[in-house]
């Protein structure tokens, strides 16, 4: 584990694009960075192909919703993993309602599903997605169900159809 | 004694309904269909120690046409819904249904928007049976007493 100071990526990240880097986050032995939302495509892009950090695998990604809590309302979360020097770096943005995000699906294949469900859960636009369609939800779903401001058993309930089939009726 | 001396002792005489229900009860056919953890369970029920075959209602059959009883173990997604519902419709009458397990009795821990709160706002429901999972011993339970009802059907009440 690399402490916060120690960590190659952000002394490498400040040499190619100086001033980048927006906050350094140290969580439990864990460097964390926070990058603008407009310069975290190059920087994912920097981080996966420069040959000494090399962090070739996205082990996760997902989204936040601070609202009411931050002036840009949720915050995308990438960890990265490196096969080849196993060192881990968590990246994080923040984007406000109704503003899109780069996809990162060119870097990483990996973020293909993930940012599906981020934009299902909570209706964040990738740009350049080859494919939004839903993943976990009914193609009826109305709404955004890990937005805060959801209700929690949601906006229908499912009840017997007719003729065999089961149909969406909105809650009062 | 009626007819029964006339036939000797090699016949029994009985009403076609009891015969009917004693046919139905004494071999349910269940679905495979396990949504989650209580299949687990359901499976034990059919393993050596509990052995279901003994009440007669052991051939888990793969094809919905196949199968007259309907064990719906574990939680309904509201993704599911539909697919549970098809497959309900696909089984052959007569056919029963247990709702095994707090959640396809009622959504059980998962008050939210992506369960279905009780499977039998989907489909009807002969009998529930309580727990996190239930013992195979509550499910066996559940089998006797849909078998205890098929017992009492009278043919007038499927039209």
């Amino acid at each position: 584990m690399t402490m916060t100071k120690e960590h190659p990526a952000i002394n490498k990240l400040e040499q190619a694009f100086p001033g980048v880097v927006k906050k350094i986050i140290m969580a439990c032995g864990e460097t964390g960075i926070i990058v603008d939302k407009d310069d975290v495509k190059r920087v994912c892009r920097f981080l996966k192909e420069d040959k000494d950090l090399s962090f070739d695998l996205l082990s996760d990604f997902g989204g936040v919703d601070y609202q009411g809590k931050r002036d840009k309302r949720f915050e995308l979360v990438y960890q990265l993993y490196s096969t080849r020097t196993h060192q881990r770096l968590r990246v994080k943005t923040e984007v406000g309602e109704n503003e899109s995000v780069p996809t990162m699906t060119g870097i990483w294949r990996a973020a293909d599903w993930p940012e599906r469900e981020c934009h299902e859960m909570f209706g964040i636009e990738f740009e350049g997605h080859p494919d939004l369609m839903r993943l976990l939800t009914i193609e009826e779903f109305d709404g955004f169900p890990l937005r805060k401001d959801y209700p929690l058993l949601g906006k229908a309930e499912i009840v017997a159809g007719h003729e065999g089939g089961v149909q969406w009726r909105k809650r009062d | 004694m009626g007819l029964e001396s006339h036939l000797g002792e090699n016949i029994i005489t009985t009403t076609l309904e009891s015969l009917v229900n004693w046919g139905r009860r004494s071999s349910l056919w269940p679905a495979t269909f396990g949504l989650a953890c209580c299949a687990i369970e359901m499976m034990t029920t059919c393993m050596p120690r509990y052995d279901l075959a003994r009440f007669g209602a052991e051939v888990f059959r793969a094809s919905p046409r196949q199968a007259d009883l309907m064990i719906v173990a574990g939680t309904v997604s509201n993704k599911m819904a539909s697919v549970v519902r098809r497959i309900y419709e696909q089984m052959a009458e007569p056919k029963w249904v247990i709702a095994m397990g707090a959640c396809a009795a009622t959504g059980g821990i998962f008050n939210s928007y992506a369960v279905l709160q009780g499977v039998d706002r989907i489909i009807p429901v002969d009998v529930y049976v309580p727990g996190c999972p239930p013992k195979p011993e509550g499910l066996i339970h559940a089998i006797i007493q849909i078998q205890n009802k098929i017992k009492h059907e009278k043919f007038s009440d499927r039209t």
